[in-house]
């Protein structure tokens, strides 16, 4: 036993401060559809909010308290500047502006949900998604998006840091 | 773009093989520890059983069938690399020759499985998160090409390991006795503080 003992007491003390407390994991999950009807490109984003609060923190936007009934005022700008500097969305090579529809709590009450929108799009034959959301606060952040496009297109993107851009033919 | 099955199994992949949470590396380098290159037979087997214990429980806390504390399974994880890890050295104490000892196989395939039901649900709260919602109806095929994701990085480990076994073995000529002391014995501290600090 006594190699076991003597293992085990030099790596205690060598690894005691290097063992991450818990295993927490870094997902975005995002869904873009194009919706015909609405001639729309409709944008459901899931962060988590302790992340997403992490990032704005650095940002300087501190105590922001996202979907409490504590939330500061100016929470959902500081989202939207957030969001606009890490995702964009360039249609039929022409860059668009979305809108900030909304925000809601996801059911587990870990995430905030998102939604964007660009309207006025007759159609869509390429799109190109840059997400590098969170990717500047986690190394191992990966971004999941969800295409749903014309012409029943769908599809997934995995993004992750270095390689947060794609374009997308219809 | 890249198909939903792609998707799933790059993340069951890299879930798996990310060295930020190492703790299922760790417990599938505990599990290789008394195994030879030669053995690869028996490693891939005892890597299936676990295989076989998480997919069970993954599959039913994805499906809400089961619901089990996070806190509890972060807890339980280490605790499971660190019985294997015990359970090296003694098997290992029991032979008195410098020889391959007699294992007991089919008790470590057990253990195997039955940590792998441990492991699952702690792999459950990650696919959760990544799930979409009005999905549910894929839930199925994203959790199958996760968990195909998950198993080939297992065998990557198992492979990076016995080949660094082979090396030890061969080259440096290390006794296999003092290779499991070593790794068991490093895997042993390392789960230990991590039980430690995750106590519920």
């Amino acid at each position: 036993m006594k190699p076991l003992i003597f293992s085990i007491l030099t790596l205690a003390a060598s690894l005691s401060a290097q063992v991450p407390a818990d295993h927490d994991f870094h997902v975005s999950k995002c869904m873009v559809e194009y919706s015909a009807p609405d001639r729309a490109l409709q944008v459901s984003m899931h962060l988590f909010i302790d992340d997403l609060e992490e990032a704005l923190r650095r940002e300087g936007a501190d105590k922001l308290y996202i979907c409490t009934n504590k939330e500061a005022p100016t929470a959902e700008a500081h989202m939207l500047t957030y969001l606009q500097k890490h995702f964009q969305l360039v249609v039929n090579g022409q860059s668009y502006d979305y809108e900030f529809i909304g925000k809601e709590l996801s059911e587990d009450l870990q995430a905030v949900w998102c939604y964007l929108e660009i309207t006025g799009l007759s159609k869509v034959e390429s799109l190109t998604i840059t997400n590098d959301i969170l990717m500047e606060v986690f190394d191992d952040q990966r971004n999941i998006i969800n295409i749903d496009g014309p012409n029943k297109k769908r599809g997934f993107l995995l993004f992750q840091k270095g390689q947060s851009t794609d374009t997308v033919k219809f | 773009m890249q198909s939903e099955f792609q998707t799933y199994l790059k993340l069951g992949f890299t879930h798996i093989s990310d060295l930020n949470g190492y703790d299922h590396i760790l417990f599938i380098i505990a599990l290789c520890a008394i195994y030879r290159l030669v053995e690869w037979k028996k490693v891939a087997i005892l890597v299936t059983a676990f295989t076989i214990g998480h997919s069970v429980t993954l599959a039913l806390a994805a499906l809400n069938i089961v619901k089990v504390s996070a806190t509890w399974i972060e807890f339980l994880i280490p605790v499971t690399i660190f019985l294997t890890a015990i359970y090296n050295v003694l098997v290992h104490k029991f032979d008195h020759q410098e020889k391959l000892f007699e294992r007991k196989v089919n008790v470590n395939y057990l253990f195997a499985m039955g940590f792998g039901l441990i492991h699952g649900l702690g792999f459950s709260n990650f696919l959760r998160s990544m799930l979409m919602p009005g999905e549910e109806s894929r839930l199925v095929s994203q959790l199958l090409a996760f968990n195909i994701g998950v198993e080939l990085g297992q065998l990557s480990i198992v492979a990076f390991i016995l080949v660094a076994s082979f090396i030890a073995f061969n080259l440096l000529r290390v006794k296999q006795r003092e290779w499991n002391l070593f790794i068991s014995g490093a895997a042993a501290g390392i789960s230990l503080i991590m039980a430690l600090e995750r106590l519920p």
